[in-house]
């Protein structure tokens, strides 16, 4: 019989490691998911999946069990991944200074997927919201309370993130 | 009835229109070939960004961080997944488990040395006795090994009390570990 997340929190919090582990299995692709779709970076997206779940687990004494899960741990992935993504953009400002120095130098980026490549057209605000709605299946209410918006701002930078989407796979379609 | 607008149609698909709005929504879709279109397209944008990465997590992920976030095991770094740590074991938990590994030695070590004392002291009071004396014993000679015998019982006693706490603590913390696979 499947055991509810409530039971899984519970049992984890008096440090049951098989019970923490089914947890895990149960929301760890959602987790990667939006950490990866905001990141591009299969690497630092693994490490920050790993770090939400450890900072949930040391955390979970604050978890109110009456609320779903998913909503709480798409917060805490969202934190890690934008101080990442800070921290990224730090990195890759730097080398592209370096780069207009040396012309002769080239970088060796990651090959993205058809999404990933959608996705690197949108601002980091649309971003976060296209993935914590289609990955983590959040509501807009729980998207505002994840990102610190307020709803209304939630909905119309969700549906012009769509909008742009649409038109971005038009256009590819076209070139094809 | 009006045409739906981008807005309520992406609000249809969010399902995050209430139940009225929503059976209106779907009645005029169903007679607007417009509306449909544009309703299909939107669906056809939530297909593709639902579509799975085409990388994934390493197998034994879950099982890995959980133990690393229980600290069953040494920092994940040294497992074969090498994943690097976020975050170590807490100090507190390593430095109890520490402190109770070194209460059992000790106290085995207690209980081994006492056993081969007496031991020891038995047998050289018997062959020092000889065989002359050997049904000769009075009852205060008697007493020594029997306090002994005591002695050895009541220290037992005291490391299965010992370890039984141990093991509870080490059960609790998920760091014994030896009885699980
Ligand atoms: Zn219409």
């Amino acid at each position: 019989m499947q055991r509810t997340d409530a039971e899984l929190i519970r049992r984890s919090r008096e440090a049951d490691g098989d019970a923490f582990a089914e947890l895990v299995r149960r929301y760890e692709k959602r987790v990667f998911g939006i950490v990866y779709r905001m990141l591009d970076d299969y690497a630092e997206a693994t490490d920050i999946t790993q770090e939400t779940f450890i900072k949930t687990y040391t955390h979970l004494d604050q978890f109110d069990d009456e609320r779903p899960f998913m909503p709480w741990l798409a917060t805490i992935a969202l934190n890690l991944a934008r101080n990442s993504l800070a921290s990224i953009w730090a990195k890759r400002q730097a080398l592209d200074d370096d780069l207009s120095s040396n012309t002769d130098e080239f970088t060796c980026l990651e090959v993205l997927d058809e999404v990933q490549s959608v996705l690197s057209h949108l601002t980091p605000e649309q971003r976060e919201v296209i993935v914590l709605r289609h990955i983590s299946d959040l509501t807009y209410e729980a998207i505002a309370e994840a990102t610190g918006e307020k709803v209304s701002t939630v909905k119309s930078r969700l549906f012009e993130a769509r909008q742009r989407i649409k038109l971005l796979r038009i256009h590819e379609e076209a070139k094809l | 009835m009006m045409c739906l607008s981008d807005d309520e149609l992406q609000m249809l698909a969010d399902n995050a229109l209430d139940k009225k709005d929503r059976t209106r929504a779907l009645s005029h879709i169903k007679s607007c070939a417009h509306c449909q279109e544009q309703y299909t397209q939107i669906q056809s944008v939530f297909t593709f960004l639902e579509s799975e990465p085409a990388v994934n997590l390493p197998a034994g992920f879950a099982d890995a961080v959980a133990a690393c976030a229980v600290g069953k095991y040494p920092p994940l770094a040294d497992t074969r997944l090498n994943i690097s740590v976020a975050q170590p074991v807490p100090t507190n938990q390593v430095r109890t488990k520490r402190m109770q590994n070194r209460i059992k030695d000790i106290a085995i070590a207690a209980v081994v040395a006492i056993t081969l004392s007496i031991l020891l002291n038995w047998l050289s009071s018997n062959s020092l006795g000889t065989a002359v004396d050997a049904l000769g014993y009075d009852l205060d000679t008697m007493d020594i090994p029997f306090a002994y015998a005591m002695l050895l019982f009541t220290l037992t006693i005291g490391v299965f009390v010992i370890d039984a706490f141990m093991y509870r603590r080490f059960n609790k913390l998920n760091i014994h570990g030896r009885d699980r696979k």
